[in-house]
């Protein structure tokens, strides 16, 4: 069963100037992006910082109104709903408590002036569950317990926490509302090494318990690897490649991805692999993106029209899509 | 190890803070030295003091209000206590520093070229036209293009990486004893940190630099470091070649680093994880500063400190589980 | 309250400057609730017997040495035969002891009792003899007992021009962050070009607008207004900026993604964490606010006599020879200065407590 499902979606972010903010340009910070999410399911998207990763995770939860495309949300009684055009307030309360999030900065995402009771009650308050005090109450205590926190740091602030716990109590407000796909923009970057596999393992086990389904976003390749069933590679604005995360392991097509992955430190002092190979140059602009394929200034393999002609995505057979003119048939 | 080989020699160096709540033991007797031409790397998690040891060895941690005791030994003299003033020839010349954020290591306001020029004023030439000759080699040097353009543009202009480079640059251009590098690739994504680590590996054997290089990411002492020296919470835990860290680490800590690291095996599994979280500064444990969260942990480690064993030649390790020269992995 | 509060208040206290400031605001605000029982006599009550006589001593003992309680000695008045200025000389036969809880004028205290007690003063009618603290003005009028009814404006007229201006500018502010756009654009414009004129010229165009003929607690109010016309700008701006940073803080978005309304994050969010900064623009805002008001009635704009304040009451020092003949007069301006330090004072602390990093500076 499909929770979201997004149709060439795109987004500009006008850049304006003058007195009066006349638009001057745009950064154009996702480009025609199709994605689907079943039930159950963790979608990863890495790429390079820039490329459009939290821009792409906004969107499908409607804090941002997309330039361009449709959003098509399945709620649990199977009615489809387009959220990008004026929805009822029924749908978009069911939307609300279906879609949830986690951020990448634990020290960002609290509210530093409420104490952790309260900032988990304002999803459950706002949604309306949980009406009497001694019901919420128990609630709130199930689910700290259900993160690896204890009750009674209910009534402390988050400026006592951890970055690790801070986490721990992001995961628990977005937990309470029960939803059915949290997307999670680099839940773990910010976190002490140490203590990222705690939350990834929270993270993982969660979603297990109430088939969740997930949009893992994150720069490390590896992260997205474990967490995910299909991975999507984005550049600049664009998804490159998108197939089930064993398929991209064993078998990267997209010159970007494989570029990526031999960007991975070796962890072998005998095989010290960053010397061997070379990428040149970095991501250009995304307010000025290149013609053609946005990956051709740096393409090692790169042929003469990629500099003209946009790759479109490609299958290549078990739901493996590549945007690159080599997989052409 | 004779005297000579030691280009920096740091002994029971100890940088407190006063916090507000009590004192902040950042650096907490640490020692550690730097031989010619080897790439050390510190490696610890945030908040374990790798920044303030190199501060201080920088003299860029003001004291008072700080205390700094201890003896950081370079050229035969120690650094602890010199004045600001005596500082100045030392700093940007004989060792020089690189920064994680190059976007904050640069004054907007000036061009690339002013910036560095000044460094080479100060320490090495006051003649304008030999002085930007000098720079637009070096820039030519950590593969900037067109580096006789980029020497009058700003810092705004470039990207992290470029900047990166052109820190390095900088760093560079008074052949410096002692480069310390903090975390130089951490605000780099990781196709722009591998071209970065590849320059600067590329440049060390060049030059046969020293360089302290700190960073929390172990896959990168794993393609940068000749030794490795791992901290935590103030203190150094671990001091091994990097072969013997990646081969056999002894400290409980460090083999739950290595073990943190996401593998491809442990798909549709568990990943090993240390139990609990990094202590705050104010608030280290007694003993073993790692205790709460030791899966090995004994009776005498909540109470008394270990001290530093000599396992072999390149590697001690401070932790009550093993004794001098005996090699008792546990696993 | 929570560790932070306590943070703040531990650093709060520890600022000397703000605790002596704090203090005398205290004071201060304390004579501005007592001030008719305060003062011996009526400001409004002149007499001619007491044409700028100078500060009245206070006395314990007598010629002899013997101790009387504090008194002080009718004055006795003469006429310089060089330049015919009056000038008092102490009669040290008529000795009038200075008494606590007196019967004089009659004023309402608060505007509900009738009553003529006083918490000092002389038994004898003002004709026989006067206790002049601070002097008497040209028309014979006790300056002590002026400061004290002046202090009804000044010190009140900050409070509530902030008051209102902190209201307007808040939710000005507020609206102008959060829903952005051409509201946005306009008013910041709007407000850029009236802060691009100097202040005190404009509070002045604005006072002259009041119609002379005006009773006094209607010019009271319109100088308010005129004062938080102005005064709200500055805030707006600044909680403008403050809510455009909080806007995009991710406990917003997650507050948004669970559906909070609009209202509720600007109540729950935005406003607590705005809260801290706008007391303490608030504290630094009122000292403008009292300069204000005394410099438009000090250039004769503003307060009317009889009625009173402290820019008004300075005004009669404005001559270099009245300072010289009757330096008592500039007493109200040091009660200004303390007023405003105070409040700087008090301003400064909050600030250091509330905000180490010193962000409201940097909006
Ligand atoms: N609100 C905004 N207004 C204007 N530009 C924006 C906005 N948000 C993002 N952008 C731009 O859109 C592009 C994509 O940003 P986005 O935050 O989606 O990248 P990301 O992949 O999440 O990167 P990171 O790894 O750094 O988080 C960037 O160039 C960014 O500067
Ligand atoms: N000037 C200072 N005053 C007070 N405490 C300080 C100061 N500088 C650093 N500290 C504290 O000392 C401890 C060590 O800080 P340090 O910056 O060395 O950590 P680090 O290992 O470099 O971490 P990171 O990976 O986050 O850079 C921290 O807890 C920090 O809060
Ligand atoms: S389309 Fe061309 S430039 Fe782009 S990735 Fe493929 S080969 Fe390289
Ligand atoms: S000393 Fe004890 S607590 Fe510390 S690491 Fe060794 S075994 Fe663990
Ligand atoms: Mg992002
Ligand atoms: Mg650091």
């Amino acid at each position: 069963m499909k929770i979201l499902e997004a149709i060439s979606l795109k987004k500009y972010f006008p850049i304006r100037s003058g007195v009066f903010l006349q638009v001057c340009g745009n950064v154009k910070a996702l480009e025609k992006a199709d994605i689907k999410i079943e039930q159950g399911q963790t979608i990863g998207v890495v790429g390079e910082s820039g490329c459009g990763k939290s821009t792409l995770g906004k969107l499908l939860l409607k804090l941002y109104d997309p330039t361009d495309g449709k959003i098509i949300y399945t709620d649990k009684e199977n009615n489809s709903y387009d959220i990008t055009s004026r929805i009822s307030k029924t749908v978009a309360s069911k939307f609300r408590r279906d879609v949830q999030m986690i951020f990448q900065n634990p020290f960002d995402s609290l509210d530093p002036r409420m104490n952790i009771y309260d900032i988990i009650k304002e999803p459950i308050a706002a949604n309306g569950m949980y009406k009497n005090k001694r019901e919420m109450n128990n609630y709130i205590a199930s689910l700290l317990t259900g993160v690896g926190l204890y009750p009674e740091y209910a009534s402390r602030y988050p400026h006592e926490f951890s970055g690790g716990q801070r986490q721990r109590i992001a995961i628990a407000r977005a937990m309470a509302v029960m939803p059915r796909l949290i997307v999670c923009d680099e839940p773990t970057s910010a976190l002490d090494v140490s203590v990222q596999s705690q939350i990834i393992n929270l993270l993982k086990h969660i979603q297990q318990e109430n088939r969740m389904s997930l949009i893992f976003i994150s720069h490390n390749l590896d992260v997205v690897h474990h967490m995910s069933d299909r991975i999507i590679v984005m550049y600049l604005g664009n998804i490159v490649e998108s197939c089930a995360s064993e398929e991209l392991f064993n078998n990267p097509l997209h010159p970007y991805t494989k570029t990526l992955m031999s960007c991975i430190p070796a962890w072998n002092p005998k095989e010290k692999k960053l010397g061997k190979t070379i990428t040149d140059g970095e991501p250009p602009s995304p307010i000025n993106p290149p013609n053609g394929c946005p990956f051709h200034p740096r393409c090692p393999v790169k042929m003469d029209e990629c500099e003209k002609v946009k790759p479109m995505a490609y299958d290549c057979g078990e739901g493996h899509s590549v945007s690159c003119h080599l997989y052409k048939k | 190890m004779t005297y000579e080989n030691k280009v920096i020699d740091v002994k029971n160096l100890k940088t407190y803070f006063r916090g507000y709540d009590g004192m902040i033991k950042a650096v907490d007797g640490i020692s550690f030295f730097l031989k010619k031409g080897e790439v050390l790397s510190l490696v610890g998690e945030s908040g374990c003091g790798k920044s303030v040891t190199v501060n201080t060895i920088m003299g860029l941690i003001k004291s008072p209000p700080a205390t700094v005791s201890g003896e950081i030994i370079y050229n035969g003299k120690n650094l602890v206590g010199l004045k600001q003033n005596e500082f100045k020839n030392i700093r940007g010349n004989k060792i020089s520093m690189i920064f994680q954020e190059p976007m904050s290591s640069f004054d907007p306001l000036y061009t690339i070229g002013q910036q560095i020029n000044e460094i080479v004023k100060t320490h090495i030439t006051s003649n304008n036209e030999e002085s930007k000759k000098l720079i637009i080699h070096a820039l030519k040097n950590v593969n900037i293009p067109e580096p006789e353009k980029r020497y009058n543009e700003y810092p705004h202009e470039m990207s992290g990486g470029m900047l990166q480079r052109i820190l390095i640059a900088m760093a560079l251009i008074t052949n410096p004893d002692i480069i310390i590098a903090d975390e130089p690739t951490t605000a780099l994504d990781v196709t722009i940190q591998a071209q970065v680590l590849k320059l600067m590996k590329e440049l060390q054997k060049q030059y046969n630099s020293s360089i302290i290089f700190i960073t929390h990411d172990l896959g990168i002492v794993s393609e940068i470091a000749d030794r490795v020296h791992v901290m935590y919470a103030g203190k150094i835990i671990e001091k091994a070649s990097v072969q013997e860290i990646f081969d056999h680490p002894l400290h409980p800590y460090t083999q739950g680093l290595l073990n943190s690291r996401v593998k491809k095996e442990y798909k549709g599994r568990d990943l090993p994880f240390i139990e609990g979280y990094v202590p705050k500064p104010n608030e280290f444990p007694n003993g073993c500063r790692f205790n709460p969260r030791c899966p090995f942990k004994k009776d005498i480690c909540t109470s008394e400190e270990p001290k530093e064993s000599l396992i072999n030649e390149e590697h001690s390790v401070c932790c009550w589980l093993y004794k001098e020269g005996e090699n008792n992995e546990n696993s | 309250m929570n560790s932070t509060g306590k943070r703040i208040m531990k650093s709060f206290f520890r600022h000397k400057l703000g605790m002596i400031g704090l203090v005398i605001l205290i004071l201060m605000y304390l004579m501005v609730l007592m001030a008719d029982f305060i003062s011996p006599y009526n400001y409004a009550t002149t007499s001619s017997g007491y044409v700028n006589a100078p500060p009245t001593k206070i006395h314990f003992f007598d010629e002899s040495g013997k101790f009387r309680g504090p008194f002080i000695y009718a004055l006795k008045k003469s006429r310089d035969p060089v330049t015919y200025m009056l000038s008092f000389t102490e009669d040290k036969s008529r000795i009038v002891p200075v008494k606590f809880f007196v019967k004089g004028d009659e004023y309402s205290f608060w505007g509900i009792w009738k009553t003529n007690i006083h918490l000092f003063g002389v038994e004898e009618p003002s004709s026989s003899a006067m206790l002049l603290l601070f002097g008497a003005d040209r028309f014979g009028r006790d300056l002590f007992s002026r400061t004290m009814a002046g202090s009804k404006v000044s010190m009140t007229v900050g409070l509530i021009g902030t008051f209102i201006s902190v209201v307007i500018g808040a939710i000005i502010g507020a609206l102008s962050g959060f829903y952005g756009g051409w509201i946005d654009i306009l008013l910041q414009r709007f407000i850029e070009l009236l802060r691009s004129f100097p202040r005190i010229p404009l509070w002045l165009a604005f006072a002259t607008i009041l119609p002379p003929n005006w009773p006094s607690t209607w010019v009271y109010m319109g100088i308010v207004a005129v004062l938080s016309l102005i005064g709200w700008m500055g805030i707006a701006r600044v909680v403008r900026g403050m809510v455009l940073s909080l806007r995009e803080k991710d406990f917003v978005l997650a507050a948004k993604i669970s559906g909070v309304s609009g209202y509720k994050i600007v109540i729950k969010h935005l406003i607590p964490n705005t809260l801290s900064y706008l007391i303490v623009v608030t504290t630094l805002s009122i000292p403008g606010m009292i300069l204000g008001e005394s410099s438009i009635s000090f250039l004769g704009l503003g307060i009317k006599e009889p009625m009173t304040s402290w820019g008004l009451l300075l005004k009669q020092a404005q001559s270099l020879s009245a300072l010289q003949t009757t330096p008592w007069l500039v007493i109200p301006g040091i009660f200004i200065m303390l007023a405003v330090l105070s409040f700087n004072f008090v301003g400064d602390a909050l600030r250091d407590a509330v905000d180490p990093y010193r962000t409201v500076d940097k909006l």
